[in-house]
C-alpha cells in the first residue's frame, strides 16, 4: 500500500497557518489546501467508489489542481495530469490511451476550448465518462454525466499516471505509485539542502511529474514553494522581488531570460537573498554561466534525472568550477560496457499499457537504461562522456563525440561545436565536425590543432563551418546534422 | 522616435519584411515569433533602444506592435522626436 499524500502531509506536528505555496492565485496554508481538498473530496465522495478509477485533470489553477489531486489520491482514484499545452491531436491521443471515468477540464484557456475537445471525445467513442468544467479553474459546479460503454477499472496500486509525447512524438502515459514523490523528497532535501526558512522559486510544470513532486515535496518540508502559473517573465520578475527566493530550481534558459528581465526591469533585489541555482534540463553552457556572472554568493549545482526515474544524480562541487556527478545515497547504480544504469525500486511503474515501452529502457531485473556513457573514479564521482546512440564506431575503434567537442570548444577561435559519426564505407563511420566560428579559421589548422591533442583516429575527418547548431529541447540536435550531411551527399 | 523608426527596428531584429510590421500586429500569431523569441526580441529592443522597462507589469505589453511600441516609446520618445 502506498502513502495517502494527504496524510503525508497534513501531520498533527505540521504548521497549518504558514504560507507555503505562492502563486499568480495568491498565498497558500496547508490549511487552506486542506480545506480545498475537502471541498473537492465531497464532490467526488458522489461518484461511488474511486479505487482503480482514472481521474484526469487540466486545470492551469496551481493551488486548486494541487487540492484535487489530494482529493482524488485520498479517495483511492488515480490522477491522471494533463497539461494546458497540449492541443486536439495530442489530447485526444492521450485520452484515446488512458480513457480516464472523470475528466475535470477548465472550459477555455487562452482561447483554446478544451471542454470541446474533450466532450467531442467522449462522445464519438461512446463511453460513460463524467466532466467536471470550470470557468476560470477556481469553481467546479458544471457537471455533465455522458451515458455509454462502461470503462473497466484499472489497477488499484497505481496512484498517477503522468503524460509524455516523448522523443518520438507517440504520447505515453507514465505510471507512479506516491512512493516516487516521498522519494523525491530524500532526494531533493540533499540536492538543495532543504530547511523550513527556504523560499524556493521554481517553475516546472505541475502536470510534469518532476513538478508536482517538487510541489508536494514543498508542502511535506513547510518551505515556500513560489511557481507561477504562466511564464509571463514580467510577471514573473515582480513575484520574485516580492518574494525574494533562497533557492531557484529552473532550466538554463529560463535561468537567463529571468536575469536578463530582472537587469532590464532594475529589480536585482529579487535577488538578494539567493543562495542556490539549481539548473537541469538542458545542457548547461559557458555563455550561460557567463551571462549570469554578476550571482556571485550563489552556489550553482545541477541535477540528472529524467520523468520515469525522478533525480538520480547532483552535482557536489559547484559547476562554475567543474562539473563532477554523485548518485543520491538511496540509488544503486553500476556501469557496464561504459553505459551507467540505475536500479529505480521506488519509481517508474513502466508505461501505461506499453510493455513493450517499458522494456525498452529497464532490464528485467529493474535496471534503468541511461543510456549514457560514463566513468567513475574511487571517490565515486561520475563523469558523463556523452551518449551511448551517438558514439562513433570508426574502424572499429569507439569515439565518444563529448570528447571532441570539448577539445574543440576550447580553441579560442571556435564558439561552438557539435560532432557526429556519419557512415563511410571504408571505416564504416567518419568523424565529422560542425564548428559555429568566433572569428576566421580554417579546416587545416583545426585538424592540426587537434593531432596534437588527441589520438590520430579521433581527429576529425571533415570540418564543416554553419552558423548556428541546431537544437532541441536545449541539446544539440544530431538528427538535423546527420539530415544534413545526407543531403549533402 | 517615431512609430515608422521602431517599425523598422522590429523588421530589423526580426528579419520580417517591414510591411509585415503593422501597429495591429500581433506578435505571436501574425509573426509567429514564440514565447522564447519574444523574450529576446524584448531584450535586444531595449538594449538598441537604452532603455529599462521597470514598469512593465505584464508579458501582455508586448502583446502587438503597438503596444509594445507605446510600452517603449514612453521612455524614448522625447529625445529621439528631437535629434
Amino acid at each position: 500500500m502506498s502513502q495517502v499524500l494527504a496524510d503525508w502531509i497534513f501531520t498533527e506536528d505540521a504548521n497549518m497557518e504558514k504560507n507555503v505555496l505562492s502563486t499568480f492565485n495568491g498565498d497558500y496554508s496547508l490549511s487552506n489546501l486542506q480545506a480545498g481538498m475537502q471541498t473537492f473530496m465531497s464532490m467526488l465522495e458522489k461518484e461511488g467508489d474511486l479505487n482503480g478509477k482514472k481521474i484526469a485533470i487540466l486545470i492551469p489553477h496551481i493551488p486548486r489542481f494541487l487540492e484535487l489531486v489530494l482529493a482524488i489520491n485520498k479517495l483511492g482514484g488515480i490522477v491522471i495530469p494533463l497539461s494546458p499545452q497540449l492541443r486536439e491531436g495530442d489530447l485526444t491521443a492521450l485520452l484515446n490511451l488512458l480513457e480516464p471515468h472523470i475528466i475535470f477540464s477548465i472550459k477555455t484557456s487562452r482561447d483554446y476550448s478544451f471542454f470541446n475537445i474533450i466532450s467531442d471525445w467522449v462522445i464519438k467513442t461512446n463511453k460513460h465518462v463524467i466532466i467536471y468544467s470550470s470557468e476560470n479553474g477556481d469553481k467546479w459546479n458544471d457537471r455533465e454525466e455522458y451515458q455509454g460503454n462502461e470503462i473497466p477499472s484499472d489497477d488499484t496500486s497505481l496512484d498517477i499516471i503522468a503524460c509524455s509525447s516523448g522523443s518520438t512524438g507517440v504520447p505515453k502515459g507514465i505510471m507512479f505509485d506516491t512512493g516516487y514523490i516521498v522519494d523525491m523528497h530524500h532526494t531533493l532535501g540533499i540536492a538543495l539542502k532543504l530547511s523550513k526558512e527556504d523560499r524556493i522559486f521554481q517553475n516546472i510544470n505541475p502536470t510534469v511529474i518532476l513538478g508536482l513532486a517538487w510541489l508536494f515535496v514543498g508542502l511535506k518540508e513547510q518551505c515556500l514553494i513560489v511557481t507561477p502559473e504562466t511564464f509571463d517573465v514580467p510577471r514573473v520578475v515582480q513575484m520574485l522581488k516580492e518574494k525574494k527566493p533562497t533557492k531557484i530550481s529552473t532550466t538554463p534558459t529560463l535561468l537567463r531570460t529571468i536575469y536578463l528581465f530582472v537587469n532590464k526591469m532594475n529589480a536585482m533585489e529579487a535577488f538578494d537573498n539567493l543562495q542556490l541555482c539549481n539548473l537541469s534540463g538542458e545542457m548547461i553552457t559557458k555563455d550561460l554561466l557567463a551571462s549570469v556572472s554578476e550571482l556571485k554568493d550563489c552556489q550553482f549545482e545541477s541535477g540528472y534525472g529524467t520523468s520515469e526515474t525522478g533525480g538520480l544524480m547532483y552535482t557536489p562541487v559547484d559547476i562554475r568550477e567543474r562539473i563532477i556527478w554523485k548518485v543520491f545515497d538511496n540509488i544503486d547504480y553500476k556501469i557496464i560496457d561504459g553505459e551507467l544504469l540505475f536500479k529505480v525500486k521506488n519509481r517508474f511503474k513502466g508505461y501505461y499499457k506499453r510493455e513493450d515501452l517499458t522494456k525498452e529502457i529497464l532490464t528485467v531485473d529493474g535496471w534503468y537504461k541511461s543510456g549514457d556513457l560514463a566513468t567513475v573514479n574511487s571517490e565515486g564521482e561520475i563523469q558523463l562522456l556523452g551518449r551511448k546512440k551517438d558514439l562513433i564506431k570508426k574502424g572499429g575503434q569507439a569515439v565518444i563525440p563529448g570528447e571532441i567537442e570539448f577539445l574543440l570548444n576550447e580553441h579560442p577561435l571556435v564558439k561552438q561545436t557539435a560532432v557526429i559519426g556519419v557512415p563511410e564505407l571504408t571505416l564504416g563511420e567518419k568523424i565529422v565536425a560542425f564548428i559555429v566560428k568566433k572569428e576566421e579559421i580554417s579546416p587545416q589548422e583545426l585538424k592540426f590543432y587537434c593531432s596534437e591533442k588527441i589520438a590520430a583516429y579521433k581527429v576529425p575527418d571533415e570540418f564543416i563551418f554553419i552558423d548556428d547548431i541546431p537544437m532541441v529541447s536545449g541539446k544539440t540536435d544530431r538528427f538535423s546534422l546527420r539530415n544534413l550531411m545526407g543531403s549533402k551527399s | 522616435m517615431t512609430f515608422e523608426v521602431f517599425r523598422q527596428l522590429i523588421a530589423d531584429i526580426t528579419q520580417l519584411p517591414v510591411e509585415m510590421i503593422t501597429e495591429e500586429a500581433s506578435f505571436r500569431e501574425d509573426l509567429a515569433i514564440d514565447s522564447l523569441q519574444m523574450v529576446n526580441l524584448i531584450i535586444e529592443v531595449s538594449t538598441r533602444l537604452q532603455v529599462s522597462f521597470e514598469n512593465v507589469q505584464s508579458m501582455d505589453q508586448f502583446s502587438t506592435v503597438k503596444t509594445m511600441y507605446e510600452t517603449f516609446a514612453g521612455s524614448v520618445v522625447n529625445e529621439s522626436s528631437t535629434s
